[in-house]
């Protein structure tokens, strides 16, 4: 028996939002630690990776680890039918070929549910190394989501140079040249609207602009995002669910700096 | 029709009357004749057993002739390991012969077009230089002139008759025959789709729909019913004029759709799904209604399009086209990242 119960739909929501674009099915990997989410997109460039902890949820339970595999535009279908406020509930039982998705308002007057079937989807999951980043960058969400627009207009690549003096993202195609430096801020008055740069050494990758488009996807999610470089490895771009866990996105460099 | 019923419904076998075949090395056969003929039978009006050429069979053939106007067809039902008992004899060839009535122009016309298509010709000149003379007996003896004037020009010339084979006329007539053979089918109700069927296992409810589907089968078959009696090329141009499909062109043509479907998935309009034959119909959903396709196959070209393959192979959004378009150039992220 599985059962899974979030306070608000809302963030199951954004949660999917974030995430079907890049992929079109998943399979959540539930233990009683939580649920894991780990695909790549069918391009095999990215990959995502979302972790949700059991101790973020209102009520979570799972005697057995259960994987299922799930078409996320399905689930999204059916979470536009919640209120915001619902209380949402997932619930299946071990070794069920469905799922069973119920809203609850918060007065408890409307119950509505949802099954949907599951898919057997064979995904395999990929390790991911510990690797100490060059650089981290935590910047405002929102921020990220504005300059992966405004580069996507110019050229497919963007370029980020990460260097003591700031990030610096370009792009230059047949329009022209774009380049946005970011210097780290001086004071913190608010912790969501900072930049901060931890470098070790300084990095410059190029990277796939629609897909840096595809992980903005998550910004509703969370104020910060993290990105995280090293040379010759996937960029990490991270946002954190507040109190329930992350979305971690990662993206392969591209090899050719000037191909477009 | 069961090889039972046609026994009780004909007459019973006469071992007393049983003619004798003089050439064959059994004594004893077993004919069924109709009774008037054997009591007919007197002095000179025998019956005879003559060979003439059988058209369908492309070679001499066994018939029985009875006084020198009726010739009876000779059916041979050859079942292994089977003898007679006749008194206390027991017959080591246990075969059975029918003799039904048959309509000597199916057998004149064979030489009819072989020797009349260009010229007219006196059936008493057709064959004469050939050292078989039962050419010119069956020519003279069994034929009577009506039925020959549905097969041919007849032309006369003081106390002689000409004959020259017209193809439009025969036609006709075999079309004729096909449709009174379709006829006598229905009204037995055999079951001309292709595999087996039960007699007894009679569907109600859907028998009247598949009457009317199995018009063409009917056809087919009754049309086979008169090949079997024909020329082989004649066989085939009477299936052209009646408009019957064969059936194997028909699957063929199925399956070469059906491999169509599969490999351009729907590219193509609904124009290539279906086959528009001479006659307007659809032979694709009339040959799936008709059972003539094998239960298998028909499940294949029913089942097919829904497999997952192309489900896989589904078009993209313009959206993941982007995606995909934007992964140019780009490492795949599991050259990074080993699998578990």
């Amino acid at each position: 028996m599985f059962e899974a119960r979030l306070g608000q739909a809302t963030i199951l929501k954004k949660i999917l939002d974030a995430i079907k674009d890049l992929l079109n099915e998943g399979t959540f990997d539930c233990s009683d630690s939580g649920i894991q989410l780990q695909a790549m997109d069918n391009s095999h460039v990215s990959l995502v990776s979302l972790t949700l902890r059991s101790d973020g949820f209102d009520k979570f339970r799972c005697d057995r680890n259960l994987s299922m595999g799930m078409n996320l535009g399905s689930m999204a279908k059916i979470l536009k039918c919640a209120n915001n406020e619902d209380n949402v509930t997932m619930k299946a039982q071990d070794n069920a070929d469905t799922v069973t998705i119920m809203f609850e308002s918060a007065n408890q007057e409307k119950v509505s549910d949802y099954e949907m079937k599951l898919m057997n989807l064979d995904q395999e999951h990929l390790g991911i190394p510990e690797t100490d980043y060059s650089c981290v960058v935590r910047m405002p969400a929102m921020e990220f989501a504005r300059i992966c627009r405004d580069l996507a207009q110019f050229s497919e690549s963007v370029v980020i140079c990460c260097t003591k003096e700031g990030v610096k993202f370009s792009a230059s195609g047949d329009v022209g040249t774009a380049n946005i430096k970011l210097a780290q801020t001086g004071s913190v008055d608010k912790e969501e609207e900072a930049v901060i740069i931890d470098m070790q050494e300084p990095v410059t990758l190029t990277f796939a602009c629609r897909y840096l488009n595809a992980f903005t996807k998550a910004t509703p999610l969370s104020t910060q995002v993290q990105l995280s470089m090293c040379a010759d490895v996937p960029l990490v771009v991270e946002y954190a669910i507040k109190d329930l866990g992350h979305i971690r996105y990662y993206l392969a460099p591209k090899i050719e700096d000037n191909e477009t | 029709m069961s090889k039972k019923a046609t026994r009780s419904t004909k007459p019973k076998p006469d071992p007393d009357a049983v003619p004798q075949k003089p050439t064959v090395s059994a004594a004893k056969k077993v004919f069924y004749i109709a009774d008037n003929l054997l009591q007919a039978e007197d002095g000179e009006q025998r019956m005879r057993l003559e060979r003439f050429y059988h058209p369908g069979k492309g070679q001499l053939a066994w018939f029985i002739t009875h006084q020198d106007r009726h010739i009876m067809e000779v059916l041979e039902y050859a079942e292994p390991r089977r003898s007679w008992l006749l008194n206390n004899e027991v017959c080591s060839n246990g075969r059975t012969y029918m003799t039904t009535p048959f309509d000597a122009t199916l057998l004149a016309l064979h030489h009819l077009r072989k020797h009349c298509s260009q010229r007219a010709m006196s059936l008493d000149s057709i064959g004469v230089d050939e050292s078989d003379t039962s050419v010119n007996r069956l020519l003279t003896k069994f034929t009577n002139a009506t039925s020959l004037k549905c097969v041919s020009d007849v032309k006369v010339s003081g106390d002689l008759t000409f004959y020259k084979y017209n193809a439009e006329r025969t036609l006709a007539w075999l079309a004729l025959k096909t449709r009174g053979i379709v006829a006598v089918l229905k009204a037995k109700q055999v079951h001309c789709g292709l595999g087996a069927k039960s007699e007894n296992y009679v569907r109600s409810e859907k028998l009247v729909t598949e009457t009317d589907v199995n018009e063409m089968d009917y056809m087919r078959m009754a049309c086979d019913y008169v090949g079997r009696y024909l020329d082989a090329d004649l066989h085939e141009e009477l299936t052209r004029y009646l408009h019957i499909p064969s059936e194997i062109q028909a699957l063929v043509e199925e399956k070469s759709t059906a491999q169509k479907r599969k490999s351009q998935q729907g590219q193509q309009g609904a124009n290539s799904k279906k086959i528009k034959l001479a006659n307007g119909e659809d032979a694709a959903s009339k040959l799936r209604n008709s059972s003539l396709l094998d239960s298998d196959d028909a499940k294949e070209s029913v089942t097919s399009p829904p497999t997952p393959a192309p489900l896989k192979e589904r078009t993209m959004t313009a959206k993941e086209k982007a995606l995909a378009k934007g992964a140019k150039g780009s490492k795949s992220i599991a050259s990074f990242f080993k699998a578990k």
